[in-house]
């Protein structure tokens, strides 16, 4: 019995015994590369260790210990059980890898996306609105990332050799008709929004998704703020106007109101313009956006902007080399959006809006008269949903009405025209995104696309794909179709034709890592069926057709380094553009007025902590760009001189009576450079028989701005 | 026959007492880990406690020891030089804060260290100042608003603001009324529970001193 009993006892205090074991090895991963940082742990305790450089390690045991546990982050687990005790051991844990997040390749062929994420890409929404080149401009802004050509005189986006109109701008995923101020030739207009109203931007200069269409180059993809957090109302004073925005934050419903008055004479009576003008530009708008929480898993966003201006100019009369003439122009512009994002039951996300754009112009040039009407409404659908298997799905629809009038008043004659159309649009759209194993994603893509003005219908194509060839490194291709229906101007005299159309071919390589981005891209976009018309019998609905072509290849170059000096930050941006398209009135191919040859952009922004201020500098340079002279042979054979702009701005932080201030400074063209955008030649022949040329130039050399930016 | 089931009860005793403490080793286990946080004079010593306090995580899988572990490893990247490594250091401590989020922790404590790893992201490139102080005070002000006697939430929001330029609202001025009411807060807490977030005081207490000179 006492023997039962000391045995007993004995099992228990052996258990307690202090025989201690040495084990080392090693944590690698299945290609046999060792995992530093991995932690091994003695199972049941807390006692363990972690792997040194070379990924081994070294633990004392005790006889109870038998099982050891190795793990790190992004792999699977593993245990070893000790059968025996021996004084020393050695162990080799392989951990295997678990699959990639699904987040993780992202395709960034053609797409520079600027929103607010932890991994951004490329720029910030604030980033943007501090480019010294834009003053406040968004698409004064995108003319500093590669892709885009700096055509003063004109101030819209021109991308990759492409027209302007092969542009468009989407907010929330719906179109947005008019997003440029109106003007007259010669002179630059600005984009209608303030980009402080967003909170993304992703600008693709080419091959693009399937949800977006009717676009030859390029898409702005613009995502409306999310649902503001506080109650506030902005002031803002500026040289050229002035502008109020009240937002009120509640727990389901939030909303923005804003006005604003834009006049420029105070601001032209102290720096002197070439041009006379009469009135000065002046504009007045309001602007609405509303977010409406309406469940855990639905939304309502609402964004809606009402404006009015007008601008009245003495230009000279190309008729006649000694006169002027007056234009007046008056503009009425209205913009809403409504979209519903909701989580629908498995797993569908539905998101659907409307988009209702109404644009009134009246042009009143001394000859003659311009009174333009455009409505266009959209409403669009779309579905996505995510899988386990790595896969995405979306399937859409897309409904618009573009509805255009004009009418033509020439007083000598008292001859009048009218040009109006409906059209009628219907676009059915699919895409699938794959992981397929370890960084690899591809997407696929189909859209059908139907005009009911041209009664015509057309499939397009886009396929693009991402490999990751390291953890900072990846290159991306895509491809792809697009369609556009001929321009307003165009169908108002005949809609015999056909949509015009462009296939884009793109190899993208981008290194990105910790605070450094480089990207390089290549690209050919082939274009067909572009509209020509003979500029004689412009009026003649016979002399149009889709007989036009056109090329455009280059290089996209850009880097970015926000991590090498400590206060600064800086980008440098560079285009190369091969491009040549017969279209239009265009008697043969040649290079256009909106493609030069090389644009070089650097932009260096440096916070300075003691005075609260950012400093800004941008400076951009492109070749000559193309211009016709008709005393010459051939057709677009000269070049203008060089563009070159430098400019620099300061956003200096503080408060003014307690309340939170910006004061920003801008000065454009701060050299001075007499920038000539191209010629325009007088339609007689002089005495001795040549055509006088006249330079298209900004009004004034340099433009200053400065603006106080107050939150109540 | 006596002694048999004598001694099988002392046995079942000692074996089942084995396991009805291992909830009370775990807790004792970090609360000791916790103090030697902040008794480590050196930086290796802290690093293994950051070890450990790892290794606690993995075993238990509840938010405490992760929270813990980010709160080491946060310490622990300000005592680096290498300002990618210290930032390496901190997507580290990021991943703990987002496994004790999974895990339900205390939400007003855990948006707290969220807003104190932003703070120290400025820390390592002054440049990030505009978006971090941001975020970090957007963070701060949820985490009021979900618990507003949580004292650690009013001392990081007191150092946001005594680190913003004066010229902007910040200053040493501006920010004594945070760091009074932390103090007060910390004052309050007669005996904090061991392994719940409770550090703060001492700091608090400087940073008054600081704003009072």
């Amino acid at each position: 019995m006492r023997s039962v009993v000391v045995s007993l006892l004995f099992l228990f205090f052996t258990s307690f015994s202090f025989a201690q074991m040495v084990v080392t090895g090693t944590v690698t991963n299945r290609k046999g590369e060792p995992i530093p940082g991995a932690n091994v742990i003695i199972g049941g305790t807390y006692r363990g260790t972690v792997t040194d450089s070379t990924g081994s390690f070294t633990l004392r045991l005790n006889d109870s210990d038998t099982v050891l546990i190795a793990s790190f982050i992004g792999y699977s687990r593993e245990r070893i059980v000790l059968k025996q005790h021996k004084p020393s051991v050695t162990l080799r844990f392989v951990l295997k890898k678990l699959s990639q997040r699904i987040d993780e390749v992202v395709i960034t062929a053609g797409t520079y996306e600027t929103a607010d994420r932890q991994r951004s890409v490329t720029l910030q929404p604030l980033d943007i609105v501090t480019i010294p080149s834009a003053a406040g401009d968004i698409y004064g802004a995108l003319s500093a990332l590669p892709g885009t050509a700096p055509i003063g005189d004109d101030g819209r986006l021109f991308v990759r050799g492409g027209d302007a109109y092969e542009a468009k701008t989407f907010i929330d995923g719906l179109l947005v008709k008019k997003p440029y101020t109106s003007s007259f030739p010669d002179f630059a207009s600005r984009g209608r929004f303030s980009p402080f109203l967003f909170s993304g931007t992703t600008f693709c200069t080419g091959g693009y998704s399937a949800q977006y269409g009717q676009a030859l180059s390029s898409a702005l993809i613009l995502t409306s703020n999310s649902f503001p957090q506080n109650t506030q109302t902005e002031i803002s004073l500026l040289t050229v106007g002035t502008g109020i925005n009240r937002t009120y934050s509640g727990k389901r419903v939030a909303f923005t109101l804003g006005a604003e008055y834009m006049n420029l004479q105070p601001y032209y009576s102290v720096v002197k313009n070439r041009f006379e003008m009469n009135p000065y530009p002046q504009t007045i708008g309001l602007t609405f956006s509303s977010h409406l929480r309406v469940s855990d898993s639905a939304s309502v966003k609402l964004f809606s902007t009402y404006s009015q201006s007008k601008l009245g100019l003495l230009y000279p009369d190309f008729n006649s080399s000694d006169s002027k003439v007056d234009l007046l122009l008056n503009n009425s512009n209205s913009y809403s959006n409504a979209t519903y994002t909701g989580k629908l039951s498995d797993g569908w996300l539905l998101k659907a809006g409307f988009a209702y754009s109404y644009d009134w112009n009246t042009y009143d040039f001394s000859y003659y008269d311009i009174d333009e009407h455009n409505t266009y409404f959209q409403l669009k659908a779309t579905l996505k949903r995510k899988f386990n298997t790595g896969t995405a799905l979306l399937l859409g629809m897309e409904e618009g009405w573009n509805r255009f009038d004009q009418r033509f008043f020439r007083s000598a004659d008292s001859f009048r025209w009218n040009g109006d159309f409906d059209d009628y649009t219907t676009a059915l759209y699919s895409e699938v995104e794959q992981k397929v194993f370890r960084g690899m994603a591809i997407r696929a893509g189909v859209r059908a696309e139907q005009s009911s003005l041209l009664n015509k219908w057309a499939v397009a194509p886009r396929f693009a794909a991402a490999v990751s060839l390291s953890a900072s490194s990846q290159i991306s291709l895509a491809y792809g179709r697009f369609y556009q229906t001929p321009e307003e101007s165009l169908l108002r005299f005949t809609h015999r034709l056909n949509f015009e159309s462009a296939t884009h071919y793109i190899a993208n390589f981008q290194w990105e890592k910790k605070g450094r981005i480089l990207r390089l891209e290549t690209y050919y976009k082939d274009y067909d069926n572009l509209v020509t018309y003979d500029e004689l019998l412009y009026w003649n609905a016979d002399s149009y057709s889709n007989s036009g072509s056109g090329y455009s290849r280059g290089i996209d170059l850009f880097y970015r380094d926000r991590s090498t000096f400590r206060f600064m930050e800086y980008w440098l941006s560079y285009s190369y553009v091969d491009s040549k398209r017969k279209y239009r009135a265009y008697p043969q191919k040649v290079r256009p007025t909106f493609a030069p040859e090389h644009t070089l952009s650097v932009v260096a922004k440096t916070w300075i902590p003691r005075i609260t201020s950012q400093i800004g500098v941008s400076m951009t340079y492109s070749s000559g760009r193309p211009y016709n002279d008709p005393n010459k042979p051939g057709f677009m054979t000269e070049r203008v001189p060089f563009y070159q702009d430098i400019s620099v701005n300061c956003s200096h932080l503080r408060k003014i009576f307690g309340k939170s201030a910006i004061i920003y400074l801008s000065v454009s063209n701060i050299l001075g450079r007499e920038n000539i955008y191209g010629y325009r030649f007088y339609n007689q022949p002089d005495s001795d028989g040549k055509f006088r040329p006249y330079a298209i130039m900004n009004g004034t050399k340099r433009f200053y701005l400065a603006a106080l930016f107050i939150t109540l | 026959m006596k002694m048999i089931v004598i001694t099988i009860c002392i046995a079942l005793t000692l074996l089942t007492g084995s396991v009805y403490s291992q909830n009370a080793t775990f807790e004792k286990a970090l609360a000791d880990a916790i103090v030697r946080i902040d008794s480590a004079k050196t930086t290796a010593q802290l690093q293994e406690t950051s070890q450990l306090l790892h290794r606690i995580a993995l075993a238990e899988n509840r938010w405490e020891p992760y929270y813990h572990h980010a709160f080491s490893l946060i310490l622990l990247s300000y005592r680096g030089d290498d300002g990618d490594a210290r930032d390496l250091i901190l997507d580290k401590a990021q991943q703990s804060i987002d496994k004790a989020n999974e895990l339900n922790g205390d939400k007003s404590e855990l948006l707290a260290i969220q807003a104190w790893l932003y703070q120290a992201r400025i820390s390592i490139s002054p440049m990030r100042g505009m978006t971090y102080s941001r975020k970090a005070a957007a963070t701060l002000s949820e985490a009021i608003t979900v618990n507003p006697d949580n004292p650690r939430a009013h001392y990081l929001l007191g150092m946001n603001i005594y680190h913003t330029p004066k010229m902007f609202g910040g200053g040493k001025h501006n920010a004594l009324g945070e760091f009074v009411k932390a103090q007060k807060l910390f004052d309050a807490l007669r005996k904090p529970n061991p392994i719940m977030p409770h550090w703060g005081a001492r700091s608090n207490k400087k940073m008054l001193q600081r704003c009072k000179e």
